[in-house]
């Protein structure tokens, strides 16, 4: 009778020994298919669109307006003594700085904006990858490609791509979250 | 009797296990990842680094600070005389112009690559150490493959490790161990 619980506890041990050891499981997705059509992050772009074209329209009008500016001083310039010239130019120097930063701090912004905006989409796919992950048993999960769509993972099993799996979830909990 | 059987099924099954183990260890992959970066910017020599090379950063914008105030004057001094000088000159004083303006985005393309030349002389012996650290704790873990989690433009490798692998195969510390930064 001992027996018959021995040996299948044997095999179990042996088994199990066998499972424990078996090799790693990598899989791959490409968070920029999937978040290049989520509807959230078509969202984002366009609020980031119209940041940019309010931005451009404010830079464009102090552009002009130091342009013609610097266009009468060019024709008064003659008429002015020295000290007078100096001050508009230094005026015009200074405004130009001051522009050309404006500029610099816009693209910062934007950048900033749009990083601030994707954030909480971002976190809930690493989320939605996790729970992919575990369902597959999967040890790692490899990125397909980098941002400037060099390939990281040139060739491997389709069945090990997540992408379309993570991409559908995110599609069906935003509509969840809508309704 | 009984005693024998029992004995005998379980030496069988060590050895089919030991075999199995065996098996295993030979054909298994084993994969460790390690993010370089990260310990880079924790090693303590980078303080050194950084310092030097804002050292430099600052040099060169000074220089380059010079050079466009210098070209600055001049544009300033042809505009206040351009009224008053034949059309020849003014050609010849805007080509001069032109070519001092061309001088100065070179100086400052050369500024940058200098810059970047500065950096890889300064990191370059710390990101061999922390090579040579990969390796050595690759080997203590038999480790076949160690990968990196992000490109040096930011973007991620690895995308997501399990709790298991990463407490097991994250061989971040070990290598910061390896190299003696927690010492």
């Amino acid at each position: 009778m001992k027996q018959h619980f021995i040996l299948p506890a044997l095999l179990w041990i042996f088994l199990f020994t066998v499972e424990t050891q078996a090799q790693v499981k990598i899989g791959y997705m490409n968070p920029s298919v999937v978040l290049s059509q989520l509807d959230e992050v078509a969202f984002v772009d366009q609020q980031i669109e119209q940041l940019v074209q309010e931005r451009d329209t404010e830079l464009m009008s102090k552009a002009n307006q130091l342009q013609q500016d610097f266009v009468a001083y060019e024709e008064a310039r003659s008429m002015l003594n020295e000290e007078a010239r100096i001050i508009r130019e230094e005026d015009l120097l200074a405004r130009d700085q001051q522009l050309q930063e404006e500029r610099e701090n816009y693209l910062n912004e934007i950048t900033q904006k749009r990083a601030q905006l994707l954030q909480p989409i971002i976190e809930k796919m690493d989320q939605v990858m996790a729970e992919v992950a575990q369902e597959k048993g999967l040890d790692l999960i490899l990125n397909e490609a980098t941002s400037y769509g060099d390939a990281i993972v040139f060739f491997s099993a389709e069945e090990l791509n997540i992408t379309q799996e993570v991409l559908s979830r995110m599609i069906t909990s935003g509509n969840d979250s809508e309704n | 009797m009984r005693t024998l059987r029992i004995a005998v099924i379980l030496f069988f099954s060590i050895v089919l296990n030991l075999q199995a183990q065996a098996q295993s260890n030979n054909s298994e992959l084993k994969i460790g990842y390690v993010n370089p970066q990260s310990i880079l910017a924790n090693m303590p020599e980078m303080r050194a680094v950084q310092q030097r090379l804002q050292n430099f950063t600052a040099r060169k914008q000074q220089e380059l600070s010079t050079l466009e105030q210098e070209f600055q004057t001049q544009v300033a001094e042809y505009q206040q005389k351009v009224g008053v000088i034949s059309a020849d000159a003014q050609q010849q004083e805007e080509a001069r112009l032109g070519q001092l303006q061309q001088d100065l985005l070179q100086a400052q393309e050369v500024a940058e690559q200098e810059l970047a030349q500065r950096r890889d002389e300064l990191v370059g012996p710390l990101l061999e150490q922390i090579g040579a650290a990969i390796e050595a704790v690759a080997q203590k873990q038999g480790l076949s493959y160690v990968l990196n989690t992000t490109t040096s433009s930011g973007d991620m490798i690895i995308l997501y490790a399990s709790e298991d692998f990463r407490a097991k195969f994250d061989i971040t510390q070990s290598v910061m161990e390896e190299l003696g930064m927690f010492n």
